[in-house]
């Protein structure tokens, strides 16, 4: 019981957010799907001597749930829109690589709301969007994320740090401060 | 190494890594230096906590109390009780 207490909140928000929009009608709903990831993740850490991490698996479970169901959202997405950090002053600038002024960066002054957070989300690819929640979310270790996602764990730190960088970026957007120049 | 040498674009690069506590300690001691002199980078710190720390804290839907009794029946059925 602690264990679906503990772990169904982020297994359901993962859900969410790596979820395509355009689910078939008998591709399973999200609560069946979660149940599906439920029951398999259970099976496997009750019947394992030494089964790992039962979060890690149950996220696992999820994504595999979403994929058998042909709802993981592999869909063009903004594969190609990262943001990437910045805006920084150009090369041959005195001042090169440093913000253009001391308002390029607006603050979170109000508590950000789960639709902003995933609507942010859902602008990332797949791949980082996923990354974030098993790490930022879920708090799994470097090593049970890269089981779950392409790209190796040394290959993670690049990563991470394009997710983030986009995430906060992406937030801004969904907060109105997202006018970059 | 003058603080002024060390550009955001540099510093910014070292943010995530920050965050994960994992910067070898000449690079924790560039990055805190700049944040020392650098409104923007420190709001652009401040925004990383912010912005992860909503992550979990937005995932907070609770099981079903049905999904709750078909897992806990499933474990019975499956011999699995004791992983709870």
């Amino acid at each position: 019981m602690a264990w679906i207490e503990r772990d169904h909140p982020v297994a359901e928000f993962l859900l969410t957010v790596a979820a395509g929009d355009a689910g078939t009608a008998d591709a399973g709903a999200p609560g069946e799907l979660l149940a599906r990831a439920w029951r398999a993740a259970l099976a496997e850490v009750g019947g394992a001597p030494d089964p790992g991490r039962p979060r890690a698996i149950l996220l696992r479970e999820v994504l595999y749930a979403l994929d058998d169901a042909g709802r993981l959202d592999t869909g063009p997405g903004d594969d190609t829109a990262v943001p990437v950090p910045g805006p920084y002053l150009p090369a041959g600038d005195r001042w090169e690589g440093w913000w253009v002024d001391d308002d390029a960066v607006t603050p979170i002054t109000a508590a950000l709301r789960r639709a902003q957070v995933v609507a942010a989300l859902r602008r990332l690819p797949l791949g980082l969007r996923v990354l974030l929640v098993l790490r930022d979310g879920a708090g799994l270790l470097p090593e049970d994320a890269a089981e779950l996602v392409a790209g190796s764990e040394d290959q993670q730190d690049a990563l991470i740090a394009s997710a983030r960088v986009g995430f906060i970026w992406l937030i801004d957007e969904q907060i109105g401060g997202g006018d970059r120049p | 190494m003058k603080v002024a040498d060390v550009s955001c674009q540099t510093v910014g690069g070292l943010l995530s890594r920050w965050y994960d506590g994992t910067l070898a300690e000449v690079e924790a001691d560039v990055y805190e230096q700049h944040m020392l002199v650098c409104p923007p980078c420190q709001r652009q710190n401040d925004k990383l906590r912010v912005a992860l720390a909503a992550i979990p804290a937005v995932a907070d839907v609770r099981p079903g109390a049905e999904l709750v009794t078909e897992l806990l029946r499933y474990a019975r059925e499956h011999g699995s009780a004791g992983v709870w």
